[in-house]
């Protein structure tokens, strides 16, 4: 098993430098150079061309990515080139406010959305299951900013209780946690009910009926566990997405997180920013499917079988 | 005469597909004494497993219903408990083998936590008590207790069955039913797992209800047979009645028919032709009339009665003449 882990680890390292590898190549095709873009169109060339000189821009490609790497294992991701502050400590500015914004939804929508889609495959086609299941059709049919906006009108506009942007109070969380906590309740309930449905459908939950276990007892320990597989792909990869993603949602508030950060960069063609960003999902997206991957093999034996081999 | 131990009456179910409904059962009466041994046989889609099924009231909820019809356990009706008394039944006093080892093993538990789990839901024993339970059981169906923190996938198909076995076993069920125990292992572990039972039968005095398609395992195990034709009993008697009697159901020497002989080498076996009526629209008349090389006219519109003979029931209009039952 540790050995699966320090594999698994140390194959990230040839995953994130190829990533790397390709995304520096295709920055590096798009016009622009640093010193203009820092100087300002007003500036004189020999000053310009001075400062690229410095930023090692008219260097050969293989020597730039060489000391690019170089750069990134002292932990160095360079200065964005719109703010003249090291990539790292803006990016670490930004990613609590992502991270409470990501765990807060992900876990609001975790705790909603697995008890309702368990009830719902429970109880196939009551009310409860007709319900959330068009409940869940529906908010899956919403999109995000449409929604941010009719509830900012709603709220901030028309009843004036919560803020419209920033996150200044606890007020503020309210409706972009809400928002974002929803969806993912609504696609993990179909998700549970169906994931759920299949296994209550299985022989071996039979068998535990046969044998006198209380039905509540089949659910949560006897179905819920082999069910929760497809669920531990899903919420591990929301939460990867989540981190580079909740661009729309930060964009519609006003949020200074890391999706603002990472699409203002792309629009100022910020090189130093955009391949921090890059780097940096690719190391969350690795660590998620190494956490996801594990939590398979805790959840069923077959998988940690093949792990230790 | 004995103790009965289970009376099914007249039991009727029906399946709910689609806007279709199948007929899966269609009034059967079986009457176990404790101690012995029926065997259900019959071809696939019969209602051999519907009627097991039915027993433990393990129905699928929403598609299966039971229509009419009593089932009764040691004289209480089955069909009227409440969940509470029905589940402490479930495992404990009747248990079920089913058919597929591959399947009905939880395959996120170990084999230890599988059985242990049937001792805890009827019993406060401790965790020792319960230990030399499993133990005890293991040993009794060959498996060594050392792999008992095994889990399901680290055993072979035979292996599974005898924990699937040991499972139904554990708590020495009173009724214990038998759903094909033996049709997905190979020959070699078939008749081991067989001797098991038969071994098992003896030591605990369990009532059993054999379901198979195997006319030879029935006359190695069991006391009575009851053939089964789309969820009807064609005929019913004990060992005796069905493989010496000079009376058969057109189907039952069908399936004795379908057997390979080998002294007789020069014929060919001997199949039943065509199918299982469709169980959404069953015929008019008996229901093994397009198979029937027997066949009448009444056969086509007048559903047959038993021909009766002490413990021997025939369905079948050729006996009728002879001596009319219900």
């Amino acid at each position: 098993m540790y050995k699966y882990v320090i594999k698994r680890i140390l194959l990230m390292i040839p995953i994130l430098l190829g990533i790397t590898l390709i995304v520096f190549f295709i920055m590096s095709l798009t016009p622009g150079d640093p010193g203009r873009m820092i100087l300002g169109q007003g500036a004189t060339q020999e000053a310009v061309d001075k400062l690229n000189d410095e930023f090692g821009f008219y260097d050969p490609l293989p020597l730039k990515f060489g000391n690019y790497i170089i750069d990134i294992l002292k932990g160095d991701f360079g200065v964005s080139y719109r703010t003249q502050r090291p990539v790292f400590d803006d990016l670490m500015v930004r990613l609590p406010t992502t991270l409470k914004l990501v765990i807060l939804s992900l876990l609001i929508g975790t705790i909603i959305g697995i008890p309702i889609g368990i009830l719902s495959a429970v109880k196939q086609y009551s009310a409860l299951d007709v319900f959330s299941t068009f409940f869940a059709l529906l908010i899956a049919s919403i999109p995000t900013f449409w929604l941010g906006f009719m509830l900012i009108i709603l709220f901030s506009l028309n009843l004036e209780i919560l803020p419209s942007t920033g996150l200044e109070s606890w007020k503020g969380y309210i409706m972009p946690v809400g928002i974002m906590a929803i969806g993912q309740a609504a696609s993990l309930i179909r998700l549970t009910r169906s994931s759920m449905l299949e296994v209550i459908r299985q022989d071996y939950i039979r068998t535990a009926r046969a044998k006198g276990v209380y039905e509540k007892i089949i659910v949560f320990k006897h179905s819920l566990r082999n069910a929760l597989i497809p669920i531990v792909t899903v919420v591990g990869m929301s939460f990867a997405r989540g981190l580079g993603g909740t661009l729309i949602i930060e964009k519609v508030f006003a949020i200074q997180g890391v999706g603002t950060f990472m699409f203002d960069a792309i629009g100022t063609k910020d090189i130093p920013v955009v391949m921090a960003g890059v780097i940096f999902l690719a190391a969350i997206f690795s660590l998620c499917n190494l956490i996801v991957d594990l939590l398979y093999g805790y959840l069923d034996p077959r998988i940690k079988a093949q792990y230790s081999k | 005469m004995s103790e009965k131990i289970l009376e099914i009456d007249n039991l009727t179910v029906r399946y709910k597909s689609g806007n279709a409904d199948v007929h899966a059962v269609n009034g059967i009466s079986i009457s176990l004494e404790k101690g012995k041994t029926v065997g259900i046989v019959g071809e696939t889609g019969a209602g051999k497993t519907t009627t097991s099924l039915s027993i433990m009231n393990l129905l699928p909820e929403r598609t299966g219903r039971i229509d009419s019809g009593t089932i009764k356990f040691k004289g209480k009706e089955i069909l009227d408990m409440d969940y509470e008394t029905i589940r402490s039944i479930r495992g404990k006093e009747i248990s079920m083998i089913f058919q597929d080892p591959m399947t009905s093993l939880n395959p996120i538990f170990t084999v230890h936590e599988q059985l242990s789990e049937a001792v805890r839901m009827h019993s406060n024993l401790s965790k020792e008590d319960i230990d030399t339970k499993v133990k005890n059981v293991l040993n009794m169906v060959g498996i060594s207790e050392n792999r008992m923190n095994n889990f399901p996938h680290e055993f072979s198909g035979g292996m599974k069955q005898r924990v699937v076995i040991a499972m139904a076993l554990i708590n020495e069920p009173e009724l214990l039913i038998a759903d094909e125990p033996t049709t997905a292992l190979d020959v070699t572990i078939q008749a081991q797992v067989l001797d098991l039972m038969k071994n098992l039968k003896r030591a605990l005095n369990t009532s059993m209800i054999l379901i198979t398609h195997d006319l030879g395992v029935v006359s190695e195990m069991c006391d009575e047979v009851a053939i089964m034709y789309a969820g009807q009993i064609v005929e019913y008697g004990s060992l005796r009645d069905i493989y010496k009697g000079d009376k058969h159901h057109p189907y039952t020497v069908g399936l004795f028919g379908s057997i390979p002989n080998i002294k007789d080498k020069s014929k060919r076996l001997k199949p039943i032709s065509g199918l299982l009526p469709d169980p959404t629209k069953l015929p008019v008349g008996c229901y093994f009339q397009d198979r029937c090389p027997h066949v009448m006219d009444k056969c086509r519109t007048i559903h047959p009665k038993y021909y009766i003979n002490d413990n021997h029931k025939i369905l079948c209009h050729l006996f009728e003449e002879d001596k009319h039952g219900q």
